[in-house]
C-alpha cells in the first residue's frame, strides 16, 4: 500500500513565473492516476516535485504520511529506492545489455546475483521482452526500449511508479499497448501515476486529474470524494 | 520542521546487501579498467615513474647515510712522529689521547715494527738492508669511538698536531663532510620530489577518473533517478582510483628493481677498484609493501577529490537529473 497526498502545492520559477498553485490531491492507492494537461500546464514540474528532484514553492508532498520534501538527500535517494520512474526519453544505457538495463536498480539494493536474474527475467517477461535480454537498447525499437523503462521501473517492486511522458514519443497503437502494460501494476499494490498530454490515453479511466492554469482537478470520476479534490477549497 | 526519515527497506538492509553493493562496484571498476586497458596501463606507468623517482632518491639517500656511517665507524686518527723522538715524548702524546673522552683504542707501532710491517707486506729485504738508517717513523695508531662529531675530531686533531715531536696527523675530515652534504641535499631532493610527484599522481587519477565519470554521465543521471545515494555513485570510481594508485605502486616498486639490478654489477665493480666492499640497501618487502600502500593511498585521494567534486558539480546544475 502507498498513500501518496500533495497538500497545497504551490510552485514559482525564479522569473516569477507561477506555475503551480494550491494543489491539494490525494491519489488512488493501487489505482493507475492520470494527470492530463496541455504541454506546459506544468505536469512535468509536478513529477519533478513528487520524485523529490525539485522542491515546491509552497506545500508538502506525503508519502505513507512521510513529508518528502523534508528530506535530506540520503533520504529522498532512499525514498527514490520505493519509486519505479518512467520518462519520454526511456534512459537506457546505450552499452549495457537489456539484462543489465533492467537490473540496475537491483543492484543498487544489493540483492543477489540469483534473485537479480530471475527479477529480471520475470519482469521482461511481464513486458513481452524476454528473448532481448541480451541484446543492447539500439536493437530496440523506440516502443521496445520504452518496456524495458518500464521493466527496469517495476524490478525493485516500487511501491508507487511514476511516468512523464512515456508514450510521448511512440503511435496511438504502440501508447495503448504501454497503458495497458500499466493497468497490470495495481494488481501487485503499486499506485501509478502517470502524466501525459495526450487525452485518448485516459479513455475508460476512473482516476484522471486534469492540469489547468496550474491548478488541478480531478475529471474521472466525478468529483464525489472528500479526499481527492481541486486546488481551489 | 522537525526532519523525518525514511524508512530502509528489508530487502537492502542487510550486511551481506551491503558487501554485494560493494562487490558490484568493484566488479564495475575493474571491467572499466580492462575496457580502457590502455589507458589503464598508461596511467600504471605514469604513477609507477612518478612513485619511482622518489623511492629512488631515499635509496639513495639512505645508502649515502649509510656509506657515511660505515666510513666514520672505521675512521681512525694516525699520529706520526719524527724520526729524532724519544719514547718519552711518544708516550706524553699517548698519555694525552687517553685522557680524551672519543678516543677508543690507541695501538703504537714503533719505527722497528713499522719496518718488519712494510718488508712483510712488499718483501724488499735487500733494498731496506742496504738503507743506513730506518726512514719509518713510529706512530700510533687512534681508533675513535662511533658517532663523533666532526668538530670534535678536528679540535683533537689540532691539539695532538701542536706537540714539537709530532710530524702529521693523518685525518681528513673533509670529505665525510662533503658525504653529508650529498646527504643533506638528497634527502632534501628526496622530500620535495616526493611532495611534487605525490601530487603528480594525484593530479594523474584525478584526470583519469574525471574522464570515467564523464563516459559514464548519462548513467549516473539513470542511477540517481532510481535511488542511488552519492556514496553508491562515488564508490566505483574511487575504486578505481585505488586500483590506479595500486597498479602504479606495483609498477614504481618493480621500476626500483629493475634500476638496482641494472646497476649492481656496474656498482660492485667500480667499489671493487677502489678495494672495497658495498652492500646496497634496496627495497625489503616492508618498503616495498609502503610504496604500494603509499599509491594506492594517492590513488584514493585523487579519486575522492574528483568523485565529490564532479558529483556535487552536476549536481548543482540538476544535469544529473
Amino acid at each position: 500500500m502507498s498513500k501518496v497526498v500533495l497538500e497545497n502545492i504551490g510552485k514559482t520559477f525564479e522569473n516569477a513565473f507561477e506555475i503551480l498553485r494550491e494543489i491539494s490531491v490525494t491519489f488512488d492507492q493501487e489505482s493507475v492516476n492520470f494527470i492530463i494537461g496541455r504541454s506546459g500546464a506544468g505536469k512535468t514540474t509536478l513529477i519533478r516535485i513528487l520524485l523529490g528532484l525539485t522542491s515546491p514553492t509552497v506545500g508538502r508532498v506525503l508519502f505513507n504520511d512521510i513529508d518528502i520534501t523534508s528530506l535530506s538527500r540520503s533520504e529522498i535517494a532512499r525514498y527514490r529506492r520505493s519509486v519505479g520512474i518512467v520518462l519520454q526519453d526511456p534512459s537506457l544505457i546505450p552499452n549495457r545489455s537489456i539484462f543489465d538495463n533492467v537490473a540496475m536498480p537491483l543492484w543498487v539494493r544489493g540483492l543477489r546475483s540469483k534473485e537479480i536474474r530471475h527479477r529480471v527475467e520475470r519482469c521482461l517477461n511481464v513486458v513481452g521482452l524476454d528473448s532481448v535480454k541480451d541484446l543492447y537498447p539500439v536493437r530496440l525499437s523506440t516502443g521496445e526500449q520504452q518496456r524495458v523503462s518500464i521493466a527496469r521501473a517495476i524490478a525493485h517492486r516500487p511501491k508507487l511508479l511514476v511516468a512523464d511522458e512515456p508514450t510521448g514519443n511512440m503511435d496511438n497503437q504502440l501508447s495503448l499497448e504501454v497503458r495497458s502494460l500499466f493497468d497490470m501494476f495495481p494488481e501487485l499494490g503499486t499506485t501509478v501515476i502517470v502524466a501525459t498530454h495526450e487525452p485518448e490515453l485516459t479513455e475508460n479511466m476512473k482516476h484522471v486529474f486534469e492540469l489547468k492554469d496550474g491548478t488541478m482537478q480531478r475529471v474521472a470520476p466525478q468529483a464525489s470524494t472528500a479526499d481527492s479534490t481541486s486546488s481551489n477549497q | 520542521m522537525s526532519r523525518q526519515t525514511f524508512p530502509v527497506q528489508t530487502d537492502s538492509m542487510s550486511r551481506g546487501s551491503n558487501l554485494r553493493i560493494r562487490a558490484h562496484s568493484l566488479l564495475e571498476s575493474v571491467q572499466h579498467l580492462s575496457r580502457h586497458a590502455l589507458v589503464t596501463l598508461l596511467v600504471w606507468l605514469l604513477i609507477g615513474v612518478a612513485l619511482s623517482l622518489p623511492t629512488g632518491l631515499w635509496l639513495v639517500q639512505h645508502n649515502i647515510h649509510r656509506l657515511a656511517q660505515q666510513l666514520h665507524d672505521d675512521t681512525g686518527l694516525t699520529v706520526y712522529f719524527l724520526p729524532t723522538s724519544l719514547s718519552k715524548e711518544i708516550e706524553e702524546v699517548r698519555k694525552h689521547l687517553v685522557q680524551s673522552t672519543i678516543v677508543q683504542t690507541i695501538e703504537m707501532t714503533s719505527s722497528e715494527q713499522a719496518m718488519e710491517e712494510f718488508q712483510r707486506v712488499t718483501g724488499y729485504d735487500q733494498e731496506l738492508l742496504a738503507l743506513d738508517e730506518n726512514p719509518l717513523p713510529a706512530s700510533l695508531s687512534v681508533v675513535l669511538q662511533p658517532d663523533v662529531p666532526a668538530t670534535d675530531i678536528e679540535a683533537l686533531v689540532t691539539s695532538v698536531s701542536n706537540y714539537a715531536t709530532v710530524d702529521s696527523v693523518d685525518f681528513d675530515t673533509e670529505w665525510i663532510r662533503n658525504l653529508n652534504a650529498i646527504h643533506q641535499v638528497v634527502s632534501t631532493l628526496m622530500w620535495i620530489v616526493g611532495a611534487l610527484f605525490g601530487f603528480g599522481v594525484v593530479f594523474v587519477t584525478f584526470a583519469s577518473v574525471r574522464l570515467a565519470i564523464e563516459s559514464k554521465f548519462r548513467e549516473l543521471r539513470v542511477l540517481s533517478l532510481i535511488g542511488a545515494s552519492d556514496r553508491y555513485l562515488r564508490r566505483p570510481f574511487i575504486y578505481c582510483g585505488i586500483l590506479y594508485g595500486f597498479g602504479g605502486g606495483v609498477v614504481a616498486t618493480a621500476i626500483v628493481f629493475g634500476a638496482l639490478f641494472a646497476i649492481k654489477d656496474p656498482l660492485h665493480q667500480l667499489v671493487q677498484g677502489y678495494g672495497g666492499t658495498i652492500h646496497l640497501v634496496s627495497l625489503n618487502y616492508f618498503s616495498a609493501s609502503v610504496e604500494i600502500a603509499l599509491g594506492t593511498l594517492l590513488g584514493y585521494l585523487g579519486a575522492l577529490f574528483v568523485s565529490i567534486s564532479e558529483i556535487q558539480k552536476r549536481r548543482t546544475f540538476e544535469s544529473i537529473h
